[in-house]
């Protein structure tokens, strides 16, 4: 947690880092701040990019996965020659 | 699907194949023989007109000559959509990348193989007229609806599905969704470098939920299907996107419109929400984006 002054008075914005060893593997932040300095830091939070760790799809429950199609069995029979082509 | 419904599960499943993938409805109420009927008519109705990979395609019949072309009603809706965000976009979300993508080797035989040198996308004033649900050209066109036709076809399929009861229905057409109903759905956001993994997870309510990643449709090293007409070449920058919206077609079409455009942009005539993970695996999200990332 970190305080900072604004013109509207201190504010509060927590951070949550998640380590593996010395690396940081995760993080998120927690938003405290009130009034006109809320949209900053929603505005902050926006433009605050941390990288993805992801869960294992089994160990959570899910009514429906929202991904990219799987492919046609077209598609994936000419990648598949082009692949033995590449290898042969 | 425990957490689809708690009184009653949406224990009715149809599945069927539809635009070269999968497709899953469930709902409480069981899907009779007529409505199944239904939803095959219309999915056959929509592929019959808009399919790049049938020779026997209005869109087919539109690669060979000019002319006009009278399509299904759900063409002045794709249409106008793809229009206005053409014009967000800047020109860079069109339906007249098809040539650009066929070029690249996404063609209706899936050769697979990149042509030599650069194809030009023409600008969509010189080269169609829209007047309700007909097309008409002055040169041979290939139209791909592709960054909104699937979406489109889960609204007007999921309109067929009958309200009774509490009116709950999901439709999955592999990965792009719509939800009907009071309890939401808990739907994970595929990691794009890993099918097993999920980056985050939805709660999606009423709502529809659409994403665009390059990790399918991939083909050699630098070759994917979501293509910039601007440079012949596959869009460099972000891997995935998602977007929930109101409706089906527009969260599908947002989602590709994110590879090329800024959200405050979209935000200007769209109301979403987004996730997005960039090349680098960074993401960034609208604080609005009803559910959780794992960060």
């Amino acid at each position: 947690m970190a305080e900072y002054n604004s013109p509207g008075g201190v504010q509060k914005v927590g951070v949550t880092l998640t380590l593996a060893g010395d690396v940081v593997t995760g993080s998120s932040l927690e938003l405290y701040a009130t009034g006109i300095a809320k949209a900053y830091q929603n505005l902050f939070q926006q433009n605050y990019s941390p990288q993805v760790t992801g869960k294992k799809i089994d160990t959570i429950q899910l009514g429906a996965v929202g991904g990219s199609s799987l492919t046609s069995g077209g598609f994936n029979d000419a990648l598949k020659a082009i692949e033995e082509q590449a290898h042969a | 699907m425990p957490d689809l419904g708690r009184r009653r599960p949406l224990s009715a499943q149809y599945t069927f194949s539809a635009l070269g993938t999968h497709w899953r409805i469930a709902s409480p109420n069981s899907f009779d023989p007529e409505i199944r009927r239904q939803i095959d008519e219309r999915v056959a109705d929509f592929d019959a007109a808009w399919s790049r990979f049938r020779s026997d395609s209005v869109v087919s019949r539109m690669a060979r000559e000019p002319g006009t072309y009278e399509f299904p009603p759900e063409a002045a809706a794709v249409m106008s959509l793809y229009r206005s965000v053409y014009e967000l976009t800047a020109g860079r979300v069109t339906p007249l990348v098809g040539a650009a993508l066929e070029h690249l080797g996404y063609d209706a035989e899936c050769t697979l193989q990149r042509r030599p040198g650069i194809r030009a996308t023409p600008s969509w004033d010189d080269a169609l007229t829209v007047t309700g649900s007909s097309i008409t050209t002055t040169a041979p066109i290939v139209l791909d609806i592709g960054a909104a036709g699937k979406g489109m076809l889960v609204d007007l399929v999921a309109e067929l599905i009958d309200p009774d009861h509490d009116g709950r229905v999901l439709v999955d057409a592999s990965g792009d969704l719509l939800h009907r109903g009071a309890v939401p759905c808990r739907v994970g956001l595929e990691h794009p470098l890993d099918p097993t993994m999920v980056i985050g997870v939805a709660q999606l309510r009423d709502a529809s939920l659409c994403s665009s990643a390059v990790n399918r449709r991939r083909w050699g090293a630098d070759l994917h299907h979501v293509v910039d007409p601007f440079t012949g070449e596959p869009v460099r920058g972000t891997q995935a996107t998602w977007v929930v919206a109101e409706n089906t077609a527009l969260a599908d079409v947002l989602a590709t419109a994110l590879f090329f455009t800024e959200p405050s942009v979209l935000a200007h005539r769209y109301s979403f929400s987004y996730v997005r993970m960039s090349d680098d695996g960074s993401v960034d999200w609208s604080p609005d984006f009803p559910g959780e990332l794992f960060l």
